[in-house]
């Protein structure tokens, strides 16, 4: 027991008893200790109660968050995600498919996999003949962990292949592109090919024509993206395509392009490029020192080929000539010989000599020189002017790759000389596009149409660039061409054709003009008294050994290939043929 | 007072948990059939697709030209030319008689309402 002294002696002199001093000390002390320890405990009560708060607070808030927010659908995203995600298809103006995917698969080995590696490379050398066995065997014996098989195999190989019991071969899900129709547009759809490469899957990436044009656009597929609906018709593309090529072999020439289009839209319907390839398994662009690329059949004719497209010129100086005011249809030009500029002398077509005709009849009768008269009387920068409305001096804006490279040639200088031979299509090097939106422009009633590959769905951007005065007396110039000029062979029962031929020499490589190398153009507008479409058919040299002597001039050879497609597809247009119907008898249409 | 107020609350505790823990579960079945059912929409799609594209394969224009070559004579066709197209008034239509006729024989009652209908 332990009481201080103080305390004692305290007790002593109050003669209390010590002991109860002793325990009132102790209760004291107990009492000073207890409060302690509550005050204590309860700090710590309130601190946990204030961590439980938060920790509700936080849940709490993020369940309001939950509940409040967006519901977002869990869907698995993986990185192979990406590429397994397909294409959009490719369709023409009815919905019919031109590309598509198709779920294939890809074979790769794992070599250390592989129980028994010689009997594998034989087996899959059995399956897949093309394989390099050699090659094969170094890759499954060596050092490699991964080894690509084969892209693309069909599901009967897939199950030889997965018949041989080899844990060491597998398969890898692939998209591939298809063109179910062939070799049919196939310079507008282009192609693709496999860009990043993965087990799970493979990017595939646009090479050329609307594949490439459009590629980010046709692999970002949104979730109300359909497919992308160009402006082509499958059926005529496909009459379009196969008149064209019989042509291309009646006429012997080394290659044949047509353009059908909507004047009043500016949709190209059909564009066809002979020869052609096909897209699923398209050819390897050539070796620049071996041949031209405008010699590959991967050359678009139509959209990327720039050409002298010739005469097919001439209506240009005319309708502006009109549109200014210059001259009417029946005002008399000078086209009489001879004509010089400087040291260059214009002639006409086997030297004939027109004399005075009138403007109407320089176009019937393809006078050069009526037409470079014709340009002076416009001036040199005035054509300029009206030929940079109509689209000629920029590249064709259809929305293929191709076309983004056919930069129309012509001189810089835009000369008197200059604009004397571009008056009648010499020394302008445009593409059959270029030639057909210009066409379009007179058919249509004067206004340019970008011409376009796509189906049009927002409004149509025109702009006037001749009167409807003029277009129209344009118009009454080329259907005298049909019906009394250089394209006779343009009468196809049931519709009638307005257009205007035009035939070039091929420029030589070093200079100069080929003497027996034309590029020969009709371009026609269809129906002629209410203009729908305008179809420009261009041969690539053309000769019609059907006479005593070749012919080559477009008259002979363009015109009677545009008047056969032209009966071929207009009733597939839909256009109602327009025959003066004799009285039919009740009794002839009941005798049978 | 107190002793309700316990027993209410217990109750309250035990009914959340079981609502709770069903709600847990039944989301999870539905999860589950959620991505059942999108794994079927994606294999259908994939379906879909390869049987467009055969459709597509099948109706090649080749193809059709081929077969319309085939069977040119046997089907009695005709190339869609310009001649080809006729007038309406070219077509030699029967009778109003005798459609009127046909049609009664077919259906005796149609006799009736054609009668009332030509009185003026």
């Amino acid at each position: 027991m332990r009481i201080p002294l103080a305390r004692i002696l305290e007790a002593r002199d109050k003669s209390r008893d010590l002991y109860s001093i002793d325990r009132e000390t102790a209760y004291l002390r107990h009492e000073a200790l207890q409060e302690r320890a509550q005050h204590k405990a309860e700090k710590r009560i309130s601190e946990l109660f204030i961590m439980v708060l938060c920790v509700f607070v936080l849940i709490g808030g993020r369940m309001g968050f939950v509940s409040l927010g967006h519901a977002t659908a869990n869907n698995d995203s993986t990185l192979a995600e990406k590429h397994t995600r397909s294409r959009a298809d490719i369709v023409d103006r009815n919905g019919r498919v031109l590309a598509a995917n198709f779920e294939t698969h890809a074979v790769y080995a794992q070599p250390h996999d592989l129980i028994n590696p010689t009997n594998a490379v034989a087996k899959l050398v059995e399956i897949f003949p093309e394989l390099d066995h050699e090659r094969l065997l170094r890759d499954f014996t060596g050092k490699r962990k991964f080894v690509w098989i084969k892209r693309n195999i069909s599901p009967e190989q897939k199950q030889a292949v997965h018949d041989l019991g080899e844990p060491g071969l597998m398969f890898g899900p692939r998209k591939m592109r298809v063109y179910p129709n062939g070799h049919l547009a196939a310079h507008i759809l282009g192609g693709t090919t496999y860009g990043e490469e993965g087990v799970n899957g493979a990017e595939l990436i646009g090479v050329a024509g609307v594949e490439k044009y459009f590629d980010n656009e046709l692999n970002k597929t949104g979730e109300n993206d359909g497919p992308l609906k160009l402006s082509l018709d499958l059926t005529i593309q496909d009459a379009t395509e196969r008149v064209l090529s019989g042509g291309k072999n009646l006429m012997n020439a080394a290659g044949a392009t047509a353009v059908l289009m909507d004047v009043h839209t500016g949709e190209v319907i059909a564009l066809a490029s002979l020869p052609d390839f096909d897209p699923n398994n398209r050819p390897l662009p050539p070796n620049p020192t071996e041949k031209k690329s405008s010699e590959s059949v991967l050359f678009n004719r139509a959209a990327q080929g720039v050409y002298e497209l010739g005469s097919a010129f001439k209506i240009f100086a005319a309708a502006q000539a009109m549109d200014l005011g210059i001259v009417t249809d029946e005002s008399i030009v000078d086209a009489s010989a001879p004509m010089k500029i400087g040291r260059f002398t214009i002639k006409e077509f086997r030297n004939r000599d027109y004399g005075h005709i009138s403007v109407s009849n320089v176009i019937v009768k393809s006078s050069n020189r009526g037409a470079a008269r014709l340009a002076l009387s416009i001036g040199h920068e005035k054509q300029r002017d009206f030929f940079k409305q109509i689209g000629m001096l920029d590249p064709a804006p259809l929305e293929i790759i191709e076309a983004t490279g056919s930069q129309p040639l012509f001189p810089r200088n835009w000369t008197k000389t200059a604009a004397m031979t571009i008056a009648y299509g010499h020394g302008i090097s445009t593409t059959p596009v270029h030639l057909a939106a210009g066409y379009a422009a007179i058919a249509n009633g004067g206004y340019y149409i970008k011409p376009t590959i796509v189906k049009r769905s927002e409004r149509i951007q025109r702009q006037r660039v001749l009167s409807a005065q003029s277009a129209a007396a344009a118009m009454t110039m080329l259907r005298k061409v049909v019906t009394h000029g250089t394209a006779s062979f343009a009468k196809v029962a049931g519709y009638s054709i307005a257009g205007k031929t035009g035939t070039a020499d091929k420029p030589k490589a070093n200079g100069g003009y080929h003497k027996d190398k034309v590029i020969s153009t009709f371009a026609a507008v269809f129906p002629a008294d209410q203009p729908k479409y305008v179809l420009v058919v261009s041969l690539d040299e053309p000769v019609d050994r059907s006479g005593k002597e070749p012919r080559r001039t477009a008259g002979w050879t363009a015109v009677p290939v545009a008047a056969e497609l032209v009966g071929r597809v207009a009733p597939l247009l839909g256009l109602r043929p327009q025959f003066k119907v004799a009285a039919v008898s009740q009794t002839d249409l009941n005798s049978h | 007072m107190k002793p309700f107020l316990y027993i209410t609350m217990a109750f309250l505790t035990a009914t959340s948990a079981y609502w709770t823990y069903r709600e847990s579960y039944q989301t999870r079945v539905i999860m589950k059939q959620y991505r059942e059912i999108q794994r079927e929409i994606e294999f259908s799609q994939s379906r879909l697709n390869v049987l467009r594209t055969e459709w597509a394969y099948l109706n090649r224009p080749d193809r059709l030209r081929e077969l319309a070559h085939a069977n040119f004579d046997r089907l009695d066709l005709q190339q869609l030319r310009a001649k080809r197209f006729g007038r309406i008034e070219e077509i030699a239509f029967p009778d109003d008689e005798l459609l009127v006729a046909r049609d009664s024989a077919e259906h005796p009652q149609r006799l009736a309402l054609d009668l009332m209908r030509d009185t003026p």
